[in-house]
């Protein structure tokens, strides 16, 4: 990509790119922006799921452009065609017209977005120490980031009372809206544009998340988001003995022990890799399975609400505790200790 | 006339368990297990020796008994000690709501008339001796000008702070002086009187803490106690009850805060009764002021966890015995009658061995027995139904919807 150049990563939806894809391949180098546009509008792709209303300009140009940038179809005297790539022809063969993603296709779709220059560049080469590597690679060696927004730079809010109340340095807001990746040894990426807070932030994020090649967990507003490359290898045992060792570790005289769910995860997640829900399905299954000495404590929401400021980062937050629908958001576990001699490892 | 079924059957003069667990009269003895008992006297032993805060956290879920720790329990404790106990019930995340609760509780004239009841013996009497010594209300009715009140609240001030020894700070004890005079006027706090810097409030402006320690003293000296406790009841949940702001936050914390400043200083004991994501948060937002609060490696934190079978029996026994005081019940005293010996069976899930469900459990399995005329003892099956439609057991439902 040339410098000045605005980046073509946008949120879309991977369902519908392989359904675009699809009428590429059915019209292999028939189709010019407008028909094909018109054809996905027709066929029900470039809708909106409200109304089924044609998506406007931006967004459908957004679509072509992901399709472009990630080499998925090839642009000639303006005429769509399928790419040649291999890797594009095993996803059409895997996939179909209006069916969902296959984990197969899901994973060679994983594999071309990491593979993408521009998506190392800007997202994915935060995570990695070497600079070539594999979406095998970042699996095992990438090590998670920590997302620092605007606010976050902003003094810790008693320091700022304090100085509020003694009138002093009253500090003004800077108008910097930078959201930097952070890597615990030092390596970062800022996005510093809109456009790049859009292309990356909205975009290559959230496709990261959404395929699973990442995941995301936010504890507080404090700490940030934090992201980190997902172990698609899950095993129930590494989690079980995790929580075994948890239990052993404590010296309290007490026949319980008690578990925060959000740092749980957080503990875990950043230790195996493992999705949060698959966690968290982890520590529902086992209040199933041993009824007798495990006990779900509800919080009430108001606790998850002052962990940030912003309404819309909440969502994110409730994400760490588990929901039951009769009983409302739980954040703890209580664990009986003779869980020990019940559970077999 | 022949008897009800309820007295004749199950041996008891009427349902005792309350329906609404959650609004129990707690002000009144209730059945509290002895090992939370024991971590009180603990606490209170360690604490009242040591030079840190006189505070703890009770950390509970809902329904584990934290009200009725504090109110049935607590209270009585403290006040056998000579600690004059106030309880707060939401009440707020600033520092004036807390003064405005406590003096509120106590009542202006209440509090005044104390106030002066204990300055009197240091003020001089001026013209003709009272063959009768001047009560508050004559005194109050010799204050007809406002350099009269000026003149009286400057002669409490003297003594509030060199006699009494309250307050170090001349504006405090001004401010204290004042608020005795004008009780004449304003018989009744008002929440402006507990804001900082507007005109005629009773709080200097930024001695708050002064302000609330002199009030603390003063309540010792003029109720002739050791100590006050304060007895704080879902503190957060006011704090928390919608989207807190960062200023909140900070409001919170400040006041917590100050309330172990004083507590480190006077003799202000301090308990909290929160749950346990309120003390998670807590902890987390300042570390270091949670470890004032619970002593650090001391760890005084009173966690309310199910209670033992023994516990949940003795619990049952405790309710039902409020329904056999009359003469052919009382033999059924201390018995689980009509309840199966061996009930403990069907109290196996640790979720429903806490205070507020077992009461429940109570209310709704002899409501529906005594509907249903049911033989005594009551099957355990019985109970069972009851409880699983009260508290439905975790199913594998979502285990089968197609989890990997």
């Amino acid at each position: 990509m040339k410098k000045g150049d605005t980046l073509w990563m946008r949120y879309v939806d991977f369902n519908n790119v392989k359904d675009i894809l699809h009428l590429v391949y059915e019209n292999n180098g028939k189709l010019r922006a407008g028909t094909l546009e018109q054809l996905a509008i027709e066929k029900g792709i470039l809708v909106k799921k409200e109304d089924g209303k044609p998506l406007t300009h931006s967004p459908r140009y957004h679509y072509r452009k992901v399709m472009e940038g990630l080499g998925l179809v090839e642009v000639k005297e303006k005429f769509y065609y399928l790419s040649q790539d291999e890797r594009v022809l095993k996803f059409t063969e895997l996939t179909s017209f209006k069916k969902s993603l296959s984990q197969e296709a899901k994973e060679i779709l994983r594999e071309i977005i990491v593979e993408n220059n521009d998506c190392k560049k800007y997202f994915f080469d935060v995570f990695m120490i070497e600079d070539t590597y594999t979406l095998e690679d970042l699996r095992k060696e990438g090590e998670y980031i920590i997302v620092e927004t605007k606010s976050m730079r902003e003094p810790p809010t008693e320091k700022k009372m304090e100085q509020k109340k003694n009138n002093e340095n009253i500090r003004k807001k800077k108008k910097v809206g930078a959201v930097i990746l952070k890597n615990p040894s030092g390596k970062a990426i800022e996005l510093k544009t809109q456009d790049e807070i859009h292309a990356i932030y909205w975009g290559v994020r959230l496709w990261a998340l959404k395929l699973e090649i990442t995941n995301e967990i936010l504890m507080s507003f404090a700490e940030g988001r934090i992201i980190y490359p997902v172990n698609p290898n899950f095993s129930d045992k590494i989690l079980i003995n995790h929580l075994l060792n948890k239990i052993k570790a404590d010296n309290s005289d007490s026949e319980w022990v008690i578990l925060h769910i959000p740092t749980f995860i957080k503990e875990v997640a950043l230790s195996t890799r493992f999705l949060v829900n698959k966690i968290k399905n982890f520590l529902e299954d086992l209040k199933i399975k041993y009824p007798l000495s495990t006990m779900l404590i509800p919080s009430s929401t108001m606790f998850i609400d002052i962990k940030t400021p912003f309404e819309r980062q909440d969502s994110a937050i409730y994400n760490s505790y588990l929901y039951k629908p009769e009983i409302g958001y739980i954040s703890h576990l209580r664990i009986a200790k003779g869980i020990l001699k019940e559970v077999k490892t | 006339m022949s008897k009800s079924f309820i007295v004749e059957k199950y041996k008891l003069s009427r349902n005792p368990f309350p329906p609404a667990a959650s609004g129990i009269d707690v002000e009144r003895d209730l059945y509290i297990p002895p090992k939370w008992e024991e971590k009180i006297r603990e606490y209170y032993e360690t604490l009242r020796h040591g030079k840190g805060a006189k505070a703890f956290p009770i950390v509970g879920e809902y329904g584990s008994g934290k009200t009725v720790l504090l109110k049935g329990y607590l209270k009585n404790f403290s006040e056998n000690k000579r600690i004059k106990t106030i309880y707060f019930e939401n009440p707020g995340v600033k520092f004036y709501d807390l003064a405005n609760t406590l003096l509120r509780s106590l009542g202006r004239y209440e509090f005044s008339k104390a106030l002066w009841e204990r300055c009197k013996e240091f003020l001089t009497e001026k013209g003709q001796k009272l063959l009768f010594p001047m009560s508050f209300v004559q005194m109050l009715s010799t204050l007809r000008t406002k350099t009269d009140r000026e003149g009286k609240a400057n002669e409490l001030k003297d003594v509030i702070k060199n006699k009494l020894n309250l307050t170090d700070d001349d504006e405090v004890a001004y401010k204290l002086g004042l608020m005795v005079v004008e009780t004449v006027s304003k018989p009744y706090f008002s929440y402006r009187d507990f804001i900082a810097g507007p005109k005629g409030s009773l709080v200097a402006e930024r001695e708050e803490s002064k302000y609330f320690k002199a009030v603390i003293n003063a309540i010792i000296k003029t109720y002739g106690v050791e100590g006050v406790a304060f007895l704080i009841d879902e503190f957060e949940e006011i704090a928390f009850s919608k989207r807190i702001t960062r200023k909140q936050t900070y409001e919170y914390l400040t006041t917590l805060r100050s309330l172990i400043e004083i507590s480190e200083k006077e003799n202000l004991w301090i308990i909290l009764a929160m749950v346990p994501e309120a003390a998670e948060e807590t902890k987390k937002m300042n570390i270091a002021l949670w470890q004032r609060f619970t002593h650090q490696e001391k760890e005084t934190i009173l966690t309310l966890e199910p209670l033992t079978v023994k516990e949940c029996k003795e619990l049952i026994k405790w309710w039902l015995n409020r329904a056999r005081a009359e003469d052919g019940l009382k033999e059924y005293q201390n018995r689980l009658f009509p309840f199966p010996e061996d009930v403990e069976k069907v109290l196996k899930r640790p979720e429903i061995r806490l205070p507020r469900p077992l009461v429940r459990i109570g209310f709704f399995t002899l409501a529906r027995a005594e509907k249903e005329k049911v033989e005594v003892p009551i099957p355990m099956d019985f109970i069972e139904k009851v409880i699983n439609e009260l508290y439905a057991p975790q199913t594998n439902k979502e285990s089968e919807n197609g989890r990997d």
